[in-house]
């Protein structure tokens, strides 16, 4: 005698995994948006003071100034790197690479004229 | 077997509440965080051309709840007017915020005043030509700072000054 599910039944079952997979791309979405601004607020500071990274040095962020997404939220990591663009010694490439969740990252980048304020 | 479909009924009804409920917080949290991104591009947007923050106008004066920067007047063809300053003031008072644009006679740029409830603890800061500014959205505190150091004497044809 075979069971058949019930309707009512399979449509709860059928259900979950979109609920899950929504909850998740909100959870995901908000997590982006945090991780952008908290790039974004990390660059707009570094990029003034384009010699406090060393070329090749990579450092964690908050760097040098207060980041309320950073502070606020402990599941975002970040770390702010410096390198020469194209090897030149006058432009910094600044990437702020900010972490938010085992897998999936946001990064920033900013090209910044050493010789000056930008 | 009634019963385990009973259970089994009740079970997947309760955690489908609970995944809505923790969507429904997040949910909200995002729109908070949307509020907060709409200011910050108000403020970004007049940030990026102004060229100080002034200290007073009219009866605004530069404090912890008021900012005032000034942008250089520029004309329909982005044509900067030079000795006319636009200004742009942020005030809150009373749990509602306001953001304003004040154009002089002479600049193209119109005025402007967006008024935001539920805004609280909005402080404003300018040291060193970086401006920053922090506010409160629902009891979740979000900041975010320009340098307003760039001279310029014409702007792009796609800037957005109007």
């Amino acid at each position: 005698m075979k069971t058949r599910i019930k309707p009512l039944n399979l449509l709860l079952l059928s259900s979950i995994p979109f609920l899950v997979l929504g909850l998740i791309m909100t959870i995901g979405s908000y997590k982006r948006y945090l991780a952008v601004e908290a790039a974004a607020e990390q660059l707009e500071f570094i990029k003034n003071l384009p010699h406090a990274v060393t070329p090749g040095e990579s450092v964690k962020m908050p760097a040098f100034s207060e980041n309320l997404f950073l502070s606020q939220n402990s599941a975002l990591s970040g770390t702010l790197s410096c390198t020469y663009y194209e090897g030149r010694i006058s432009v910094r490439h600044f990437k702020a690479s900010v972490k938010r969740g085992f897998f999936s990252a946001t990064e920033l980048e900013y090209l910044a004229d050493a010789r000056g304020r930008n | 077997m009634k019963k385990y479909t009973a259970y089994f009924i009740i079970s997947a009804v309760a955690f489908s509440l609970l995944l809505q409920a923790v969507f429904i917080w997040f949910f909200v949290r995002t729109s908070d965080l949307n509020r907060f991104i709409y200011i910050r591009k108000k403020v970004e947007k007049n940030a990026r051309l102004a060229l100080a923050a002034a200290d007073s106008y009219m009866d605004f004066k530069r404090g912890p709840a008021t900012a005032i920067l000034a942008l250089p007047s520029c004309s329909l063809d982005n044509t900067l007017i030079p000795g006319s300053f636009d200004f742009f003031v942020m005030h809150t008072s009373a749990g509602t915020s306001v953001f304003s644009a004040y154009p002089s006679d002479l600049s193209a740029r119109k005025h402007e005043s967006l008024y935001m409830n539920n805004i609280k603890h909005l402080e404003y800061s300018y040291s060193g030509a970086l401006f920053g500014f922090k506010c409160s959205v629902n009891d979740t505190l979000y900041g975010r700072s320009f340098f307003i150091t760039r001279e310029y004497s014409l702007l792009p044809s796609g800037a957005g000054a109007f």
